[in-house]
């Protein structure tokens, strides 16, 4: 599988402006179909009842219409999906997700860099930009959700479990991330940071950290 | 045509209690069904209050948490599910002509048990530990009992056990009604669209409704036994079993609906519904399909078939877009009135198109890798649910109550309490769309300042708050048309289904005699037959 | 009533059909044995009321009140309850389910003779 080119926010955009434009035109034209019904057609004193012609063929041609749409969305959905989901062979760079309640942990396999943070002092994810990165997620306890609203990703975080997936960042991202999956008390409180850096500058950050440990 | 029939006696508190009637107990439903509305509604007034900005200014992060509890739990096993089937009870044995429900007494006894799990999840509140926190959906390990201990927990889980078993029971009499009390000549082809709509949400409540029961009794017993989700797949298992029945009780909380205002949009363009057998069968693919759909609530977990629970679920659009044809080409070429119930049905249409058209996009899994948990999905099912579901609701009271009590509601009340509810609704739930795309998530107590979402939650409030004026203006139109009455007769509407046939209220065996019945509008029929002789 | 059960059974057929396909393409064990459930179980009911009916319920004597609901009920609620507070709380709660039953036992009684 070919590495991910284009950013997860890519991938969403794209599609969320097909399903936009889609669902735009079917609700204006239903909407338009009932005011067109109820203004056209109300009630007048001497009005007799008709059924006007062509109504049935006009259903068929209305189904098959939905019914090619529905398969529209389901290609560009699955294709989509397909990339959005794809894992690698060889990562550019593998990082440990570790959520807790009511926090996070980064790990950087093999450099023993560990950063955590929870709370009035969230952690900073640090990530090297235009390479695939990959994440092993999981969770302490509860169920917790992995969320970059920036990127348009989640994922969620189930104890005794790991989950993976790649993701590809943008130079020049700073951007808050949150947890997504209600997890109790502290659940708005596990607010996180995601900063890139060219592979470069990520390479120096990585061995200026690997002797000391856990900065958040 | 007026039925000579001593009007039913007006019930004693011991007949409110003892009377097996199932034109009572879904009195019974209804009334305690509104009340648990209310309630939820001021646990919403205050979540949105408190929302209004950033900071904590009313409640605790801990109260809060068990107000969406208790608010969507509310909402969902003790509001709108009774609510559609107490239309059921009480209008499908009319509909048919029957003279009562099968097994009236165990249709009773479901609703008792609807009541008592609803007053124990409510009790949780008097614990020390508070009413049920861990959302509606309950998932594990969150509901487990060390990351929610205490007894508040355990009386939540035993109530939606109960109050669901209860509804359960309704359904299941309720179908078994349409299958063995029709009056002769009622065939399974002349049914109303609304008893139509009533025999595939029985099918779905049946088939899914018992997932919930044994997902609730495993749950209860991880909590107090020993381990049965505690295992990797544990938690995948438990969202597995409760999503199987939570995604057929969302459809079950809107197809009786849906039945209502086809009903009411036929009778009020004075027309026959258009398309009948097509209604009827996209009916029955939609609920069956249905069942099919439930892991898409799950797709961010990448433990279930994402690509065939995105095919189920936008396939979905087929059935949906042949019943939205068939209520609009009724309209066309009909006469259309627009009287309240005719309103409430149109808001129906128009609200619940954009909850539905947004239910889509969400069932696109990489669409939804971004708006799962945030408020764009609270936005989507509100307007499903609200905008649906509750528009629907109140078009069936309006056009029902006074068959029910014999009296007329006022259409002006009416009027305004449908501009204020379709105003609020989109004041209230439209910005959500765009908190949660721009990274607002569900279940908070709060935001930070910097976050942007101050604006849009304001907005919402004062939505809310125009909601509550939309709500307060339907109690006093309850109680003003009952007491200064406006009688209503047997058919206020120039109805075309049989429960039009009858005296308003019904007596207690429902009729004293039946038209002929050719098709599913048999008093459409009859006016038709006079107006061609006369 | 046989049209009845078997738009019932259609239903499930219908149920079945989607079923098999997620079975084909691939899913755990647990959806897959409450979807087969819920599948087989329409069918198998509507199947078995289409091969033991008959053109409808005969007439039947209805109740007008009774109180073997709302006591069996309360019996129920409280001894579910009992399941999170004690035994004794399900012990009260059984001795009302028993006396709830035995109420609508009475009254069927009554009105089979009567």
């Amino acid at each position: 599988m070919p590495p991910a080119s284009e950013t997860n926010s890519q991938e969403f955009e794209g599609l969320f402006t097909l399903y936009m434009v889609i669902g735009g035109a079917i609700a204006v034209l239903v909407l338009t179909a009932i005011a067109y019904a109820v203004i056209r057609y109300r009630h007048r004193e001497g009005r007799r009842r008709s059924e006007p012609r062509g109504m049935k063929p006009l259903e068929a041609i209305w189904v098959a219409c939905v019914a090619g749409l529905v398969i529209v969305l389901l290609v560009a959905t699955f294709r989509t999906e397909e990339r959005v989901d794809a894992v690698t062979d060889d990562p550019a760079q593998n990082i440990e997700v570790l959520a807790f309640q009511w926090g996070w942990r980064f790990t950087y396999p093999g450099t023993g860099i560990t950063t955590v943070g929870s709370g009035a002092r969230p952690p900073t994810l640090v990530v090297p930009a235009g390479e695939t990165v990959r994440f092993d997620l999981t969770s302490r306890d509860v169920i917790h959700s992995f969320w970059i609203p920036e990127l348009r990703f989640k994922r969620d975080a189930f104890p005794n479990r790991t989950t993976t997936f790649d993701l590809v960042f943008d130079p020049g991202v700073s951007t808050t991330a949150r947890c997504a999956e209600f997890c109790g008390l502290d659940h708005d409180q596990m607010d996180f940071q995601v900063v890139s850096m060219s592979p470069s500058d990520f390479e120096r950050w990585l061995r200026s950290h690997e002797r000391g440990q856990g900065a958040p | 045509m007026t039925t000579i029939a001593p009007p039913m006696p007006r019930p004693g508190p011991a007949e409110w209690v003892l009377a097996t009637d199932h034109k009572r107990t879904a009195a019974r439903i209804a009334v305690a069904a509104f009340a648990f509305f209310i309630a939820s509604g001021v646990l919403a007034l205050l979540m949105r209050s408190e929302l209004a900005q950033p900071g904590l200014q009313i409640v605790s992060t801990d109260t809060y948490n068990q107000l969406f509890t208790m608010h969507g739990s509310g909402m969902i096993y003790l509001v709108i599910t009774p609510l559609a089937l107490a239309l059921g009870l009480y209008f499908v044995p009319l509909q048919v002509g029957a003279a009562d429900v099968v097994a009236p007494r165990l249709t009773a006894f479901g609703f008792w048990l609807y009541l008592g799990g609803g007053l124990t999840m409510y009790s949780g509140f008097l614990t020390s530990t508070g009413a049920g926190k861990a959302g509606w959906t309950a998932f594990y390990p969150l509901s487990g009992e060390q990351a929610s201990p205490g007894p508040g927990m355990d009386m939540w889980i035993v109530g939606v056990a109960l109050a669901v078993a209860g509804m359960m029971i309704v359904a299941a009499t309720i179908l078994l009604t349409l299958i063995r009390q029709r009056a002769p000549g009622m065939d399974i082809t002349r049914l109303a669209p609304f008893s139509w709509s009533m025999f595939f949400t029985c099918a779905m409540t049946v088939t899914s409704f018992p997932v919930l029961i044994v997902a609730m009794g495993l749950l209860f017993a991880d909590r107090n036994l020993g381990p049965i989700f505690d295992t990797p797949g544990g938690p995948a298992t438990y969202q597995n079993l409760f999503w199987f029945y939570g995604h057929p009780v969302v459809y079950i909380m809107f197809f009786p609906f849906l039945g209502v205002v086809a009903d009411v949009v036929a009778t009020f363009s004075r027309r026959r519904l258009f398309g009948y057998p097509f209604l009827v069968i996209s009916l029955l693919a939609f609920t069956g399909l249905s069942m099919s759909v439930w892991a898409h609530h799950m797709f961010a977990t990448g433990q279930v078939n994402n690509e065939y629970y995105s095919l189920t679920s936008t396939a979905l659009a087929i059935p949906a877009g042949v019943e939205y044809f068939d209520v609009i080409a009724t309209m066309i070429g009909g006469a259309v009135l627009l009287r309240t119930p005719m309103l409430f049905a149109l808001g129906f249409l128009s609200l619940f198109l954009i909850g539905g058209l947004t239910g889509i996009v969400v069932g696109s899994p990489p669409l939804d890798y971004h708006v799962h948990d945030t408020y764009f999905v609270v936005a989507h099912f509100h307007y499903t649910l609200f905008g649906g579901s509750m528009m629907g609701a109140f078009a069936a009271a309006y056009y029902w109550f006074p068959k029910v009590t014999g009296v007329m509601l006022r259409e002006w009340i009416g009027k305004l309490q449908f501009a204020l509810l379709f105003i609020g609704v989109n004041l209230t739930f439209f910005p959500m769309f765009l908190l949660g795309y721009d990274g607002m998530p569900r279940r908070v107590a709060d935001y930070a300042p910097e976050a942007g979402f101050t604006g849009n939650n304001r907005l919402a409030t004062i939505g809310a708050y125009v909601i509550a004026l939309g709500i307060a203006a339907f109690i006093a139109n309850l109680v003003v048309s009952l007491r200064r009455r406006e009688p209503a007769g047997d058919d206020p509407w120039e109805g075309q289904t049989l429960e039009w046939a009858t005296s308003s209220p019904p007596p207690r065996l429902n009729f004293s005699g039946l038209p002929p019945i050719r098709s599913y509008a048999p008093l459409l029929d009859l006016r038709e037959a006079r107006e061609d002789e006369g | 009533m046989r049209r009845g059960a078997l738009m019932f059974g259609a239903w499930g057929l219908w149920v079945g059909a989607w079923v098999i396909t997620l079975w084909i393409w691939g899913e755990a064990l647990v959806p897959l044995l409450t979807f087969g459930a819920a599948a087989a179980g329409a069918a198998l009911a509507a199947g078995y009321m289409v091969v033991t009916g008959g053109p409808g319920d005969p007439p039947r004597t209805l109740s007008e009140s009774s109180a073997g609901p709302p006591v069996t009920a309360a019996g129920v609620v409280l001894a579910a309850n009992g399941l999170a507070f004690g035994l004794w709380l399900v012990l009260i709660g059984a001795e009302l389910v028993a006396f709830g039953l035995g109420l609508v036992i009475a009254e069927s009684r009554r009105a089979r003779s009567g």
